[in-house]
Formats: C-alpha cells, sequence, structure tokens
C-alpha cells in the first residue's frame, strides 16, 4: 500500500467523519441552547398544573432546598402566596415504585393526595390510588387512623409511608 | 425548470415512497390515526428529507465511499434531533402525539433510501426538489389515511365531531385497521394506474433494481447501461 493510498484508505475518512461529527455538534449546541430554556419552563407549567391538582388553588411554586434523601422524599414545594406545601414522596409498592404528590396546607393538614399506582397489579394494587382510598388522608395531620387495605397491603403501605415521609418532611421544612 | 417539476412529480406519483417504493411504512400506520399528528409528522419528515438531502449533495464529493453510511447517519440523525427540540420547545402537543417516531425519523428508510439512492449522486438543486417531492408524496398519502382513519374509527376530522358519538368502527384506528387501510390505499392506487391506460408495473425501466436507479424510472436506457456495468463489475470481481 503506498503512502498516499493509505491516507486516502484510512485518514481521510476519519478526518470527514470527524469534521462532519464537529460541525454538527455546533450545530445541536446552538438549537440546545434556544430550545432548552422553553422546553423546561413549558415542562415547569406542566409540574405546577400537576401539583395544583392537589392544592386547590395554588398557581405557582417554588422548590424548597432541602436534604430529600435525609427526609425521604422526592421533591418539596411552596406554593408562592402561602397556600400550602407540595411533598412528593416515592416508596416502594409491590411492583415498583409508588410515587405519591401530598398537598398539605400551613396547619399540616393533608388537603390533597395524588397516587401514581401505574406500577401495581391492576385492580389489586392499584385500589391504593383510587379515591375510596386516598380519600381517607385527606383532613388528617397523620396517618395513623388510615388503614392499609387487605390484599393490597403492599402499595398501600407505600401510599401510607408516603404521606408520612411527606407530613414528616412539611415539618422540616415549613419554616422555609 | 422541467426536470425539476420531473423529479417533484416523481417523489409525488410515481415513486411515491410510501404505496410504490414502500419505505417508512411504519410511521405511516403508527401516526395515521389523526389528521393532526399526520400532517405534523409530514411536515417533519419533509424537513428532514430536504436537509438532509441537501447537505448530503452538497458533501457527495468530500465524504469518502467508506464512511459514507455513517456519515449520512450523522447528518440525518442531527436535523431530527433539531426538528425534535424545535417542535418539544414550541409544539408540546405535537411532541406528545408524535412520541418515539419523532425521533424515529433518524431510521425512517425513506430518508437513508434518498440518500443513498438520489442525493449522492446529484446536485443540490435536484436533491432538493427530490426532497420536497418525497416529502409531500409521504405528506399526502399518511393524512389521506388518517382522514380516512380519523373519520371511520374516531367520527372525527382535526378533532371536530362529524359523526355522532357510538357511530364508529373502533377497529379502523387500532393496529390492524392501519394495515387494512395501507393495503387498500395501494389497491386503489395501482386500480387508478391501471385506469388510466398503461397497465401498472412497478418495475417499469430497471428491473425492480432501484438501489440502482438514481433518476426513478425516467432514462431507461441509462439506467440500463448502468446495470450492465455494474453488473460487469460484479463479474470482474
Amino acid at each position: 500500500m503506498t503512502k498516499s493510498n493509505k491516507f486516502e484508505e484510512i485518514v481521510k475518512p476519519l478526518i470527514v467523519l470527524i469534521g462532519i461529527c464537529l460541525v454538527v455538534s455546533v450545530l445541536l449546541g446552538f438549537t440546545h441552547s434556544i430550545t432548552a430554556p422553553i422546553i423546561e419552563s413549558s415542562g415547569d407549567a406542566q409540574a405546577d398544573q400537576t401539583r395544583a391538582e392537589v392544592l386547590e388553588g395554588a398557581t405557582s411554586f417554588t422548590k424548597i432546598k432541602c436534604d430529600t434523601e435525609a427526609l425521604g422524599i422526592d421533591s418539596a414545594y411552596k406554593e408562592k402566596s402561602g397556600l400550602g406545601y407540595v411533598i412528593t414522596a416515592s416508596n416502594k409498592g409491590y411492583g415498583g415504585s409508588v410515587v405519591v404528590m401530598v398537598g398539605i396546607d400551613p396547619n399540616g393538614t393533608v388537603v390533597g393526595l395524588s397516587v401514581d399506582v401505574s406500577t401495581e397489579t391492576t385492580g389489586i394494587g392499584s385500589k391504593a390510588g383510587e379515591a375510596e382510598y386516598t380519600d381517607k388522608y385527606i383532613g388528617a395531620s397523620g396517618t395513623a387512623d388510615v388503614d392499609t387495605i387487605s390484599g393490597a397491603t403492599k402499595s398501600s403501605s407505600a401510599v401510607k409511608a408516603g404521606v408520612n415521609a411527606a407530613l414528616a418532611a412539611f415539618e422540616a421544612v415549613k419554616g422555609e | 425548470m422541467k426536470r425539476k417539476l420531473n423529479i417533484l412529480a416523481n417523489g409525488i406519483f410515481k415513486e411515491n415512497p410510501v404505496l410504490i417504493l414502500i419505505l417508512g411504512c411504519c410511521s405511516v400506520l403508527a401516526i395515521s390515526i389523526t389528521v393532526s399528528g399526520a400532517l405534523g409528522m409530514g411536515a417533519a419528515l419533509t424537513f428532514v428529507l430536504v436537509g438532509a438531502n441537501v447537505v448530503i449533495s452538497l458533501l457527495r464529493k468530500i465524504i469518502p465511499d467508506k464512511v459514507r453510511i455513517p456519515c449520512y447517519i450523522v447528518v440525518i440523525a442531527t436535523f431530527v434531533t433539531i426538528v425534535e427540540m424545535v417542535v418539544e420547545a414550541f409544539l408540546p402537543s405535537l411532541y406528545e402525539a408524535l412520541g418515539v417516531f419523532l425521533a424515529l425519523i433518524v431510521v425512517n428508510c425513506i430518508v437513508l433510501g434518498r440518500a443513498e439512492m438520489f442525493a449522492n449522486k446529484n446536485t443540490v438543486a435536484d436533491s432538493f426538489f427530490d426532497g420536497l417531492g418525497m416529502g409531500i408524496g409521504y405528506t399526502v398519502v399518511i393524512v389521506a389515511i388518517a382522514v380516512f382513519r380519523e373519520l371511520i374509527g374516531s367520527g372525527t376530522i382535526w378533532g371536530y365531531r362529524i359523526i355522532p358519538e357510538g357511530y364508529q368502527i373502533g377497529i379502523v384506528k387500532q393496529t390492524p385497521g392501519g394495515f387494512f387501510c395501507f393495503g387498500a390505499a395501494m389497491a386503489l392506487l395501482v386500480y387508478f394506474m391501471n385506469k388510466k391506460g398503461k397497465k401498472f408495473d412497478p418495475r417499469i425501466g430497471c428491473d425492480g433494481k432501484c438501489g440502482n436507479c438514481g433518476l426513478g424510472c425516467k432514462n431507461q436506457e441509462d439506467n440500463a447501461a448502468l446495470l450492465a456495468a455494474s453488473d460487469k463489475e460484479a463479474a470482474e470481481v
């Protein structure tokens, strides 16, 4: 193989491919820098809307910085006008993670609860996500009065643990 | 100019990517449930096709043969990613409707097929019109199928109710219905082509070896010569 042949065969393809990749990266970076803030804000707006479902009348939220790992929660948000807090926690259920979003008013009472039981068995574990069960928590400031569902113990325990963690976290963050 | 129009029309009718070349059917079956989604998908694909065709045609003398497929994929993926980001930022509802099929344009065989069959052999302007024609051809077919499926399956067009609730044929909007409609659309096209006079023969000109065919089926003799040359080459190897 002659020298120029080697260049044509091995080096040139490499250079071209790398060159194209570099140009492309710049283009993508540019597009990303324009669209990323818009995507983020629309994602925030959507998340705010979901949070408002468990805290009636809420419009916008600010994230509370806290040690979520130590508190056993995913995130904590404060309603801007002081209506209360929305705390999300997930716990292991029967099939996977059960995500609980709890709306808590400034007095520490649960005012809204939304449970994602999409990982649980339909018809059994999914009962832990139905209003018939989740409504039992509303108006309470503790979970001692609410029993787990027999037959769906793991799923409903996960919900209970989530609400517990949220209430505990509320005590920790309410001053902020 | 006439040549350009020919190339454009070629993509819409004679070499319609979906019904005649039968490329990119996966997204046609999946997205043709609603008219709005189909139109969005068509627009996204057309943009990617035109962009990729133009860029690949520009680079056709620079890209070494050995790495051409990776180069095409990188170029196509770039356009798809740009479309994805823009759609997610400005049309979130469309982004949700198209779901994974937007990202899957990267591996849509129409785009790679046109890069390989057309853009790397033709001028930038010709490639532009080829991409546009193919994109329009795809959009026309997917929207036509979507009109039928949305009307019969959901009783609506573009979300507006036309047929009262309870009179829908649900299967039409489900997966099997997609196959039925797709087959029926192909049959219809063949029927009309036959009716127009000439017996429909998808193998016109190049003996069905579309991989060797850059310009549709117009230059029968050229293609035959090309085919002979490539056969000879193959024989020598």
